[in-house]
């Protein structure tokens, strides 16, 4: 390598005496280009505390000092001497090995890599100590000293051009800010590796001396590209950003407002990207709601150091990462936007803290911004979670105005079985309103309207949009709002606690009434005992007792009827489910309840089925259909069975007069029966307990009217 | 005091067997009637001085009774509504409809006795 560095500066001078000159001075301008530039990176590295600038500023130097060393054998005329021109070997290393050495701060070098990489520089230079090559515009190489020559220069272009070729390919996948600079540095180290083989061709002897003119003014001109390669300036990376800033930052946080949390990842990245910072996060009031490059646990750690920090805003990481936070602009809490210098483009410069601050700012807007849209949002929801409850509970809730509907609930809707795009379709909610009440409804309205003293409860009725009545009792509140009074109902369907309530107090009075009967007979027997004891004949004393008799069991049954009734109404009969022979318990009812004397029973069916009931409440069934028939049915009863899927149905018919037509629909309710009962002593009671027993044991009970002669009953019960 | 003949509709046996017994027992000549539609033919044909209606019968109750009674001009004798009711509005109901007095049941002799005879007669006889 010995021969080439002295004629880096050009040996061929000392032949061509006048261009010599020139070249000399464009040599100077290289040297102290190089040196220039050295010294503003070291100078930016004081200034900005840039970790890996060191690095550019020593490779700089030493390219420079070269250059210089080279100019004094130009300008002596002479050649130099053997320790000068070793330094000159050692800087030219030294170079190559700086600015491997700012590839590995930026993107570390594999350690196995560093280690080989070292040892063959120093190697290169100890073999170039050891057996210097010789010197002469056209050396006659030995093979020894050709592999030496090969094995120095592959190592030092190694150690450029590894680097450009790795910040190429790293940079393809990094966002533009950050990739414009690895591109950039790329660049400079293949600019690097051009000037100097520029520099060795243009010095080889025998050149057109206009051809060593341009190689070298090329060399020249490259110098400053260097420099925007190695230290970016203002306007170039502004001129990397203007392309991220397209983005139009301000209508992007403003639209995509969705949620705290997504606008605050957004800006994040978005701020990322613009100072090609690797990582960063967003603090609100101690929440971090967004963070990018670093974990939580170290945005935490930031923030803790930054307490800390003389000036808060901007510093140097122990790691060697620049760190910058920025006070998001907020009413409440603490707000701030940190960002974490990547090693790729460790720059933060005032031009970029500048935008960044401001961009800051208008995070700060937006973040404000969602916040409210949140806080809105939320009362919204617990709003409609308020509706929803209220619905859930079966209350009908409408909003409306001169009478039209503006809102109404799930419930609402059910109730009255119209669509909301129905009843909104109305020219007022009156007209579900029963017609009778219409007009006092609207009365009661308009005085509510004027501010006259109406009660906010009222029990009303409305229609159905199948026609059906249904009772509600109503709240109502007047509600003021911008566009005018609106009023707000509360609606309870109570037609079902109406009818029950209907049903209760007819039942009581129709038990009373059941009562006055047996207890007129024996109060009046009792009292014609008492006041006539003696005057009464033996033939009037065995009616009376025997009247006594029959109206004491009339009370004793009624009662307990009653009482079954009311048991089976609120669920509250036990029931003791059990696989029965159904023809065993039929032979103990008609045991118990055999047919009276003109009167008779035929079992038609097998009746070895088994069915899964309990066994009292299926023989009350089997006693009250027979003792009905018995009482209204015709001569000849008869019971029948079959099975059915997996329920059993068992009839009880007669060839009597049937049902009247009349009785049919309350067939099954309490207190219903014909017209001659009060001859045979029925309660009205029977057929009710029946139904309810048959339900209460999962099945159910039915009149079957199809066949012309007589009365059918017929009861489903499960199989077992 | 003056044995009265009255005319009973009752659709309960033991009921009428009762009021026969009570007012037999009175000196009084008892007619019974199992519901409002052979009361009526009774009332039509034996002329009685007094009527105690059970208000409440199937197949002829003591309203339909007696509108028809109002109807068919056979409104000589004295009127008396027996019923479960015993509210005032119930009693006014039966007067407006025709009767002239009102038992509720249970009631005791002296009541029904009171009733039929009319106040201050029943003490004498």
């Amino acid at each position: 390598l010995c021969p080439f560095l002295p004629r880096f500066v050009g040996p061929p001078v000392l032949k061509f005496i006048v261009v010599v000159d020139v070249f000399t001075y464009l040599n100077a301008a290289m040297g102290v280009g190089f040196l220039s530039l050295g010294a503003l990176a070291a100078w930016q590295w004081r200034r900005r505390g840039d970790p890996p600038s060191p690095y550019i500023a020593l490779a700089l130097a030493s390219l420079g000092i070269i250059v210089l060393i080279g100019l004094e054998e130009d300008i002596a005329g002479e050649q130099q001497s053997e320790v000068l021109e070793f330094f000159s070997l050692v800087l030219f290393m030294a170079s190559a090995y700086f600015l491997l050495l700012f590839r590995h701060s930026i993107i570390p070098l594999a350690r196995v890599w560093r280690i080989v990489l070292t040892v063959a520089v120093v190697a290169s230079l100890v073999v170039l100590l050891v057996h210097p090559l010789p010197e002469s515009d056209h050396p006659d190489y030995t093979p020894l000293e050709l592999v030496i020559l090969f094995f120095v220069i592959g190592t030092w272009s190694f150690c450029i051009g590894e680097p450009a070729i790795t910040f190429w390919r790293v940079s393809r996948s990094r966002p533009l800010v950050q990739r414009t600079r690895l591109r950039a540095l790329s660049g400079a180290y293949v600019a690097l590796i051009l000037i100097i083989f520029v520099a060795v061709f243009a010095s080889i002897g025998g050149q057109p001396t206009g051809v060593q003119a341009i190689t070298t003014i090329s060399v020249l001109l490259l110098i400053p590209v260097l420099w925007t390669a190695f230290a970016p300036p203002q306007w170039m990376r502004r001129a990397w950003r203007a392309r991220e800033e397209e983005f139009r930052l301000i209508e992007d946080l403003a639209v995509y407002a969705v949620d705290r949390h997504e606008i605050a990842q957004r800006a994040l990245n978005r701020a990322l990207r613009l100072a090609g910072a690797d990582g960063g996060f967003i603090v609100s009031t101690d929440e971090i709601i967004a963070v990018e490059g670093i974990d939580t646990t170290e945005a935490r750690r930031l923030l803790d150091i930054r307490s800390v920090q003389e000036d808060p805003q901007r510093w140097t990481e122990a790691g060697g990462q620049n760190v910058v936070i920025f006070s998001l602009r907020s009413e409440e809490g603490e707000e701030a936007m940190g960002l974490v210098s990547g090693r790729m483009a460790p720059v933060f410069g005032s031009d970029e803290l500048r935008q960044l601050s401001q961009y800051a700012e208008l995070v700060g807007v937006a973040l404000a911004r969602v916040r409210l849209v949140e806080e809105l949002r939320d009362q919204t929801e617990s709003n409609e979670a308020l509706l929803h409850a209220i619905s859930d509970l079966g209350e009908g809730f409408v909003v409306t105005q001169n009478g039209r509907l503006d809102y109404a609930n799930e419930a609402y809707l059910r109730m009255t079985g119209y669509t909301f795009e129905e009843l909104k379709g109305l020219p007022s909610l009156l007209e579900l309103s029963l017609p009778e009440e219409r007009e006092a409804l609207a009365e009661r309205m308009r005085r509510r309207l004027a501010g006259g003293q109406v009660s906010d409860h009222y029990e009303a009725g409305f229609l159905t949009k199948d026609g059906r009545r249904i009772d509600a009792e109503v709240a109502v509140k007047l509600l003021q709002t911008p566009s005018g009074p609106r009023v707000i109902s509360i609606i309870r369907d109570v037609t079902e606690r109406k009818r029950a309530e209907a049903f209760r107090s007819q039942f009581i009075q129709n038990a009373a009434h059941e009562l006055r009967t047996p207890t007129t007979a024996m109060v009046g027997f009792a009292d014609l005992l008492d006041s006539r004891r003696g005057e009464l004949d033996e033939q009037e004393m065995t009616s009376i007792s025997e009247a006594l008799n029959r109206q004491g069991e009339r009370l004793r049954v009624l009662v307990a009827n009653l009482l079954d009734i009311t048991r089976l109404q609120e669920g509250r009969i036990p029931l003791k489910l059990e696989a029965l022979g159904l023809g065993e318990v039929l032979t103990e009812v008609l045991q118990s309840n055999p047919a009276p004397e003109n009167k008779s029973v035929a079992v038609e069916s097998p009746m070895d089925i088994t069915v899964l009931a309990d066994k009292l409440r299926l023989e009350q069934i089997l006693t009250n259909l027979l003792v009905n028939a018995y009482r209204y049915g015709g001569r000849r009863i008869a019971v029948d069975a079959s099975t059915n899927g997996d329920g059993v149905l068992v009839s009880v018919s007669d060839d009597g007069p049937g049902v009247p037509g009349n009785l049919m629909p309350s067939l099954f309710e309490p207190f219903s029966r014909g017209e001659d009962a009060t001859k045979v002593g029925g309660s009205g009671l029977g057929l009710a307990i029946v139904r309810m027993m048959a339900r209460a044991q999962g099945g159910d009970v039915w009149y079957d009217g199809r066949e012309q002669a007589g009365a059918k009953f017929v009861f489903k019960i499960p199989r077992a | 005091m003056k044995p009265l003949k009255i005319l009973v509709v009752d659709d309960e046996p033991d009921i009428r067997s009762l009021v026969v017994m009570i007012l037999e027992g009175a000196g009084h000549t008892v007619i019974e009637a199992p519901d409002g539609q052979k009361g009526l033919d009774l009332l039509a044909n034996d002329n009685p001085d007094v009527v105690l209606l059970d208000l409440r019968m199937p197949v002829l109750d003591g309203w339909e009774f007696m509108r028809r009674v109002r109807e068919q001009g056979l409104g000589n004798a004295r009127m008396i509504g027996v019923s479960a009711h015993a509210s005032p509005d119930s009693i006014r109901e039966a007067q407006e409809a025709g009767c002239d007095g009102y038992v509720s049941k249970p009631f005791t002799m002296k009541e029904l006795l009171t009733a039929v005879e009319g106040p201050g007669d029943g003490s004498t006889s």
